[in-house]
């Protein structure tokens, strides 16, 4: 198939490199980008064929190694899990393919060699017998070191070709199957092995474990093992192995085998952006969640503050001193008095006021209802945030991965009490200005009255005004006929919605408890947007996601021929 | 013991969230709790060989039986089934046993040798190989298996699985139960010799000491199976050949319990019982201090008192006692029934009550304690706890923000109240009321009918007869008496009357007002607690305690359950001793 390489390498390269950006919960997605992309980068390239030793512990994988090359290259011993790395042996006009494991390739002179955990140890010998290859020991799949393991599934993967190295013991392991499976899909070039092997029956029964692996016809050999009386016939014996190695080379599926690997890769991937995606999704989710529980709960209210200071105001206010209210007001405080005065004998008389309670708790009693209001709103919000994201399976995941740094996003309560107090006091310096000050709607009247002829006078008798209207009305006619009761009305009427529309308190404290409603929700406002950062940080974000689909459509495209709609 | 064991695990889990122990989960391999404690000691134990593939297991029951029971086969599916090696007299009670863990899967062999009663040798399938079937039942056959050998051979002793089954059997069963023998020892020993075997051994000992965090490494059997002649299986054949005694066995079960208790103590020390308690208990002090100053201040020290100051109560309580008093009293009680709705205008504009004056109790409690209002207060109270301790969200019902559950509150405050001020104006009647001597009803009498007669007759009749010879007044009496019923008079004198018994009401009423004064805030009770009080606030103090109920509860449980595992860690300590 007329597969375009160099377009194929640029797509994977693109894709390792997104994934690097996603950190470690792709890491392994991460490897097999890197390992696709240096297969891809070597075809068409003459190079040694790398072959892979796999298998498990005291498997005789750097026995059989060294019994192929004819020396000491990769130390054994009878303790097992003993072979800590990749070591390969090469002549001198070989060369390992640059990028090979994606690890330091370093040169051994003393021979033989343990391996390294994170290197390829190279063993530079003066002759190899095949020119061709470079033999590759690895550390064990199935000992109890997970370091060994994940070497060796490392080393697999950039394998040109296997040998599968397996034991009477070992032949049944589980540890195995899916590297058979992979051998077969990747076209990989697979020889198999049976070292110590004893019976005839054995080897037969691992030809069939392999036949039910997918391997039809494997190239399978065996090793006797030095005491049994078992030798191997001619097709299965060591020196047809050597002779197997001799002719061994890259499959002519090869190309195949990698759009195989690109494909589990991109499945991989997918499978991994539909989780991202369900986060990114429940991260949305919660975002807008959040900013739902901005609202304050309750209204504010900060007119029962002014209440005295209204009073105050109203007494400066000639408009007031002219209406009938004040008369209303003077019965009101008269029936009051009274009504106390009859009240009185009921009562107890009042516990003296004790003073031996706590500092601290007489505070808090004595924390303004209004402050204290806002500080459990806060917090009532706080807390209803923070519910959201435990009603959330994601948000609580995050919640308990990041303990500390969600902790660090809460803002302290007490800044709900700072807005109470600013707000405060701002009103108090207003009320400071303006309680000598003369109220407007007196200063506009007192000026109309001085244009009229006598009007000082008026501005004295104006607090009589009422006393003078109600005479007026008991001697009903007296004065200005039947005229007297429209006129009072009228003036009245003027007189009360004068009142109404210039009420500066009233004013005042409107816009007071929108500020204060304002500035509530701007830190709760403040307080989500923290949160969401802190999601943020949970989650890729949208444009980090998109770069990773796009790469993998790309390499999907590639791969599966045309575009799925699915994504 | 084993349910109390199974169940504290249980709801440890379920209090904290976690999941059960590794060896509390369903098919845990490790000796089930029924057979640990199992008093039975005539019962047979097992001793199964536990190992991977091709260690050489049958050969190595082969070498320790001394003859050929079971196939040895190194490829194909191996051992399949359970082989056991019992005593012809225990043939039934393991077949019963084996029917009953794996149906079908053994076979039993038999010997007669009577130092082995008791003893039952067993080969298992395999652990590592591509037969499911085999790790599942060798996994059935470990929960009934007091002593099993790990098996495995110079090649695989540094496997992942058999290492990790390993360490779950080890969680419910301790390394002295094991044996650990290393086989095809004789392969080695032929090519590098004795110095090497025994690095081998030590090498194997230590992996197993450093994953079961063992103080020294154990025993290790190095065998060959092949040749039952050399190295230590001669030794393991003779530790083998002879049963256990009962005690060695008891003792085997006791040690391997006392391993699931600590495995359950550690497991628990993880969850950090301890801290979760302090927390609740932090949380609680918390919710005391909390409740009372946001609640509990305002509700004793303003709410109460305004209630009981409301002059709508008072006004109740007076016009409850008169009615009541107003029935041992002739004549006047029909001045009550007249008075009572002229009265009740200026007593509603005086009191403010809405209803009549006399409001009911739970009207009453209605208006100084608002269900929103104490609603609020409480959500805020709550609010404030939830900031401490966010876990309070479940305690107090999943509702958000314990919504629902202050207005529940709130309203069972009101019901509560009320029916403690209902309660305890019945109280005040019957002190009111208790007392009625003859003597005062006959004075009520005189006062009453006494009075009108003596005013509308028999005084002007006296008058007369006083006056005049009782000649002229016995011609006069009858005049009068005439004059008596004549409309003028009549009608001066009935609303002289009339003035009377108002007068007597005014008085009766003052009186009953006093003595009502008297007792509801000066009997017995000091002047800053009226007696009054005392019941109402019992019902506040009541319902605060109750409002810490989920969290008191909560934090018992807490405390019952870290008793029982400090309980079983000291016990666990002693029987170690």
């Amino acid at each position: 198939m007329g597969l375009d390489i160099v377009h194929f390498l640029s797509s994977t390269v693109q894709l390792e490199r997104v994934l690097a950006l996603l950190g470690p919960s792709v890491a392994q997605d991460r490897l097999h980008a890197g390992v696709l992309a240096y297969h891809l980068g070597l075809v068409g390239k003459q190079h040694s064929l790398m072959v892979v030793l796999l298998g498990g512990t005291g498997a005789g994988k750097s026995t059989l190694l060294n019994r192929l090359m004819g020396r000491e290259i990769s130390a054994t011993s009878f303790l097992r899990t003993f072979t800590t790395g990749a070591v390969a042996a090469k002549s001198p006009q070989q060369q390992v393919p640059e990028g090979f494991l994606a690890e330091e390739h370093q040169a051994i002179v003393d021979l033989p060699a343990q391996g390294e955990g994170g290197a390829l140890l190279v063993a530079t010998l003066d002759a190899t017998p095949w020119p061709r290859l470079i033999l590759v020991d690895t550390p064990d799949v199935d000992g109890d070191k997970p370091e060994h393991r994940s070497e060796a599934d490392k080393a697999f993967r950039y394998a040109d070709a296997v040998i599968f190295l397996v034991t009477p013991e070992k032949y049944q392991m589980t540890e195995l199957t899916p590297y058979y499976r992979m051998a077969g899909n990747y076209a990989l070039p697979a020889l198999f092995v049976m070292n110590k092997a004893e019976q005839r029956e054995m080897v037969e029964d691992y030809l069939g474990i392999l036949e039910e692996n997918g391997h039809k016809s494997p190239r399978l050999f065996a090793v006797a093992r030095d005491d049994a009386g078992y030798a191997p016939p001619v097709e299965q014996s060591l020196k047809s192995m050597r002779q197997a190695l001799e002719a061994l080379e890259a499959s002519a599926d090869w190309e195949n085998g990698l759009v195989q690997r690109a494909k589990h890769l991109v499945d991989r991937v997918k499978g991994h952006l539909k989780g991202l995606d369900d986060q990114r999704m429940a991260a949305d989710r919660l975002s807008a969640k959040l900013q739902e529980l901005v609202q304050p709960q309750q209204k504010m209210d900060v007119s029962p503050l002014l209440r005295d200071f209204k009073v105050q105001m109203r007494n400066n206010s000639v408009l007031y001193l002219t209406s009938a209210t004040r008369i209303m007001d003077w019965g009101k405080s008269l029936a009051k008095k009274g009504r106390s005065l009859l009240l009185s004998q009921w009562r107890h008389p009042q516990p003296p006021a004790s003073g031996g309670e706590s500092d601290g708790s007489q505070a808090e009693i004595l924390e303004p209802p209004l402050s204290k209001s806002l500080r459990e709103q806060f917090i009532a919000a706080q807390n209803s945030m923070e519910n959201v994201l435990l009603g959330d399976p994601y948000g609580k995941k995050w919640i308990t991965q990041s303990e500390l740094a969600y902790q660090a996003t809460k803002l302290p309560v007490e800044d709900a009490k700072q807005i109470y107090q600013t707000q405060m006091d701002r009103l108090q310096q207003w009320m400071n200005q303006r309680r000598d000050a003369t109220p407007r709607d007196t200063e506009i009247l007192m000026k109309l009255l001085r244009l009229l002829p006598g009007g000082k006078k008026l501005i004295k008798w104006t607090e009589a005004a009422p006393w003078l209207m109600i005479v007026i009305l008991v001697t009903h006619g007296a004065f200005f006929g039947h005229w007297d009761v429209p006129l009072i009305g009228g003036y009245y009427l003027f007189n009360f919605l004068a009142q109404r529309f210039s009420d500066e308190v009233k004013k005042r404290a409107r816009q007071a408890n929108s500020d204060i409603e304002a500035d509530f929700v701007d830190l709760n406002l403040q307080q989500v947007r923290r949160i969401v950062q802190w999601i943020n940080q949970q989650v890729p974000s949208h444009q980090m996601i998109e770069q990773l689909r796009r790469a993998v459509e790309d390499l999907s495209r590639i791969v599966y021929g045309q575009p799925e709609n699915a994504l | 013991m084993t349910m109390a064991l199974a169940e504290l695990v249980k709801q440890i889990a379920e209090i904290t969230e976690s999941a059960v122990p590794q060896s509390f989960e369903e098919d845990a391999p490790v000796p089930g709790l029924d057979m640990l404690e199992s008093q039975n000691d005539e019962e047979c134990y097992f001793i199964g060989l536990i190992g991977g593939k091709d260690v050489g297991k049958s050969a190595l029951v082969n070498a320790l039986v001394g003859q050929e029971i079971t196939q040895r086969i190194g490829y194909g599916k191996g051992t399949e089934t359970v082989i056991a090696y019992v005593h012809q007299s225990r043939q039934a009670e393991v077949a019963q046993k084996l029917e009953k863990i794996a149906p079908g899967q053994y076979t039993i062999i038999t010997h007669d040798q009577a130092d082995l009663t008791r003893q039952a040798l067993l080969d298992l399938p395999d652990i590592d190989s591509i037969h499911e079937e085999h790790v599942k039942l060798t996994g059935q056959m470990l929960r009934h298996m007091l002593f099993p050998l790990w098996l495995q051979s110079v090649e695989k002793y540094a496997d992942a699985k058999p290492r990790q089954l390993l360490q779950k059997v080890a969680e419910g069963n301790v390394p002295e139960n094991f044996l650990f023998c290393l086989n095809k020892a004789d392969q080695l020993l032929a090519r590098e010799g004795q110095e090497q075997l025994e690095k081998l051994r030590q090498d194997y000992a230590a992996r197993i000491q450093s994953l079961l965090k063992l103080k020294a490494p154990p025993r290790v059997w190095m065998i060959s199976a092949l040749q039952p002649e050399v190295l230590d299986l001669p030794q393991l054949r003779r530790v083998l050949a002879k049963q256990k005694s009962v005690p060695n066995v008891r003792q085997a079960r006791q040690a391997a319990m006392r391993q699931r208790h600590l495995n359950v103590v550690r497991w628990a020390d993880g969850l950090n019982l301890p801290g979760r308690l302090a927390r609740l208990e932090e949380l609680k002090r918390r919710a005391e201090q909390v409740f009372d100053q946001s609640l509990g201040a305002e509700l004793l020290n303003r709410r109460i008192p305004d209630l009981l100051e409301d002059p709508a109560h008072r006004a109740r309580l007076v016009d409850a006692a008169m009615d009541q008093r107003m029935m041992r009293w002739p004549m006047i009680g029909a001045v009550q029934m007249l008075l009572r709705l002229p009265l009740s205008l200026p007593l509603r504009l005086v009191f403010q009550a809405r209803r009549r004056g006399v409001a009911g109790s739970k009207a009453l409690v209605k208006q100084h304690l608002a269900l929103g209002d104490m609603a609020d207060c409480l959500k805020g109270a709550i609010v404030q706890l939830q900031q401490k301790d966010i876990s309070i969200y479940n305690l107090y019902g999943q509702s958000r923000m314990g919504g629902e559950f202050c207005a529940a509150q709130a309203a069972q405050l009101q019901t509560q109240l009320s029916e403690a001020m209902e309660l305890h104006k019945e109280q005040l009647l019957g002190h009111l009321l208790k007392r009625d001597r003859l003597i005062y009803a006959l004075g009520r009498w005189l006062l009453t009918w006494g009075a009108a007669a003596w005013f509308m007759l028999l005084q002007p009749v006296m008058e007369v007869m006083l006056r005049d010879s009782w000649r002229a007044a016995a011609r006069h009496i009858p005049l009068l008496v005439v004059q008596a019923i004549s409309v003028p008079v009549l009608l001066s004198n009935l609303v002289f009357v009339a003035i009377w018994l108002v007068v007597l009401w005014v008085a009766v009423r003052w009186r009953v007002h006093k003595r009502v004064d008297r007792l509801v805030c000066r009997q017995g009770g000091s002047i800053k607690q009226p007696a009054a009080q005392a019941p109402l606030r019992a019902v506040v103090e009541n319902w605060l305690a109750g409002l810490q109920a989920p969290i008191e509860q909560a934090r018992r449980h807490m405390a019952c359950l870290v008793e029982q595992v400090e309980a079983l860690r000291q016990a666990t300590a002693e029987s170690q001793k």
